[in-house]
């Protein structure tokens, strides 16, 4: 009993750490987005400045990947799911 | 404390917590609609030209934000877990950032501007929208700062801390406004020569 007991705490642990480590990983991927597009903004802004829609384009992705995934928006409807 | 009170408690603080969060949303939107209209001001008055300022120092600065709101990220995911440590060193990297970003645009950025704010629509233009955002980070490194004393002091726990998700989500959101600044004072459009 206390084993099964033991191994269900663990398991918890196990799926509290990797809980951590996919939200860390998230931060790291929209890190890489944000910095694409903003060198990729930084290039057709000097090249093309006239090109105004793409570079809003750009920046309507940039903080749509920042307002889903870093300011965690969809906490607003799922207060159950994330309660800090 | 009883078991049942306890649970009652934690529903007490659920129900308030998402009030909290329907607060700072309302805030946020409203704020959002100051920085719009400033956003639209710029277009409407200087159309397809742009303030005369340096691409490089603009690239730089808004990294640093970018990065800087990485790591507020960071921080609110160690705290969220319990790790008050890990907490605070990513609290410290963002306000370091963040003051980095200041500087780069208050102390660099305004100084090397070959206009002031009162030379013509350029001027008026970039110095209210910069000007407007700095205001912003100042408060946020404020707010920062704030977490950071209470995080020391061991004030939240991985249960309870709004005041962190706050300052995280306020971060964000003074970086989602630079998102847009930044193409429409640095990229868009011919320097007005």
């Amino acid at each position: 009993m206390a084993k099964k007991e033991a191994e269900n705490e663990l398991t918890a642990e196990e799926a509290l750490a990797q809980a951590q480590k996919k939200a860390l990983g998230d931060g790291v991927f929209v890190l890489i987005i944000l910095g694409v597009l903003t060198f990729g903004e930084f290039i057709v802004g000097s090249v093309a400045p006239a090109w105004g829609t793409v570079l809003l384009i750009a920046a309507l992705s940039k903080a749509f990947f920042v307002v889903r995934d870093y300011m965690h928006i969809s906490r607003l409807w799922n207060n159950e799911e994330e309660a800090h | 404390m009883t078991a049942h009170s306890e649970v009652e408690t934690t529903q007490t603080y659920n129900e308030r917590l998402s009030m909290y969060r329907l607060g700072l949303w309302l805030f946020i939107l409203s704020d959002a609609f100051v920085f719009g209209a400033l956003f639209i001001t710029r277009f409407y008055l200087m159309g397809g030209t742009r303030p005369d300022v340096e691409q490089g120092v603009g690239l730089i600065v808004t990294v640093i934000l970018l990065l800087s709101s990485f790591f507020m990220n960071r921080a609110e995911i160690h705290m969220s877990f319990g790790d008050n440590q890990k907490f605070l060193r990513n609290v410290g990297i963002t306000f370091i950032l963040g003051l980095i970003f200041l500087i780069g645009v208050v102390g660099v950025e305004w100084r090397i501007a070959p206009f002031g704010p009162a030379d013509g629509i350029q001027g008026a233009i970039y110095y209210t929208m910069t000007g407007f955002h700095a205001f912003h980070v100042l408060t946020g490194l404020i707010a920062l700062a704030v977490v950071y004393n209470n995080g020391r002091k061991g004030l939240y726990t991985k249960e309870r801390h709004w005041a962190v998700e706050a300052a995280a989500v306020y971060w964000h959101f003074i970086d989602v406004v630079w998102i847009f600044f930044y193409p429409a004072l640095y990229l868009i459009g011919f320097a007005v020569g």
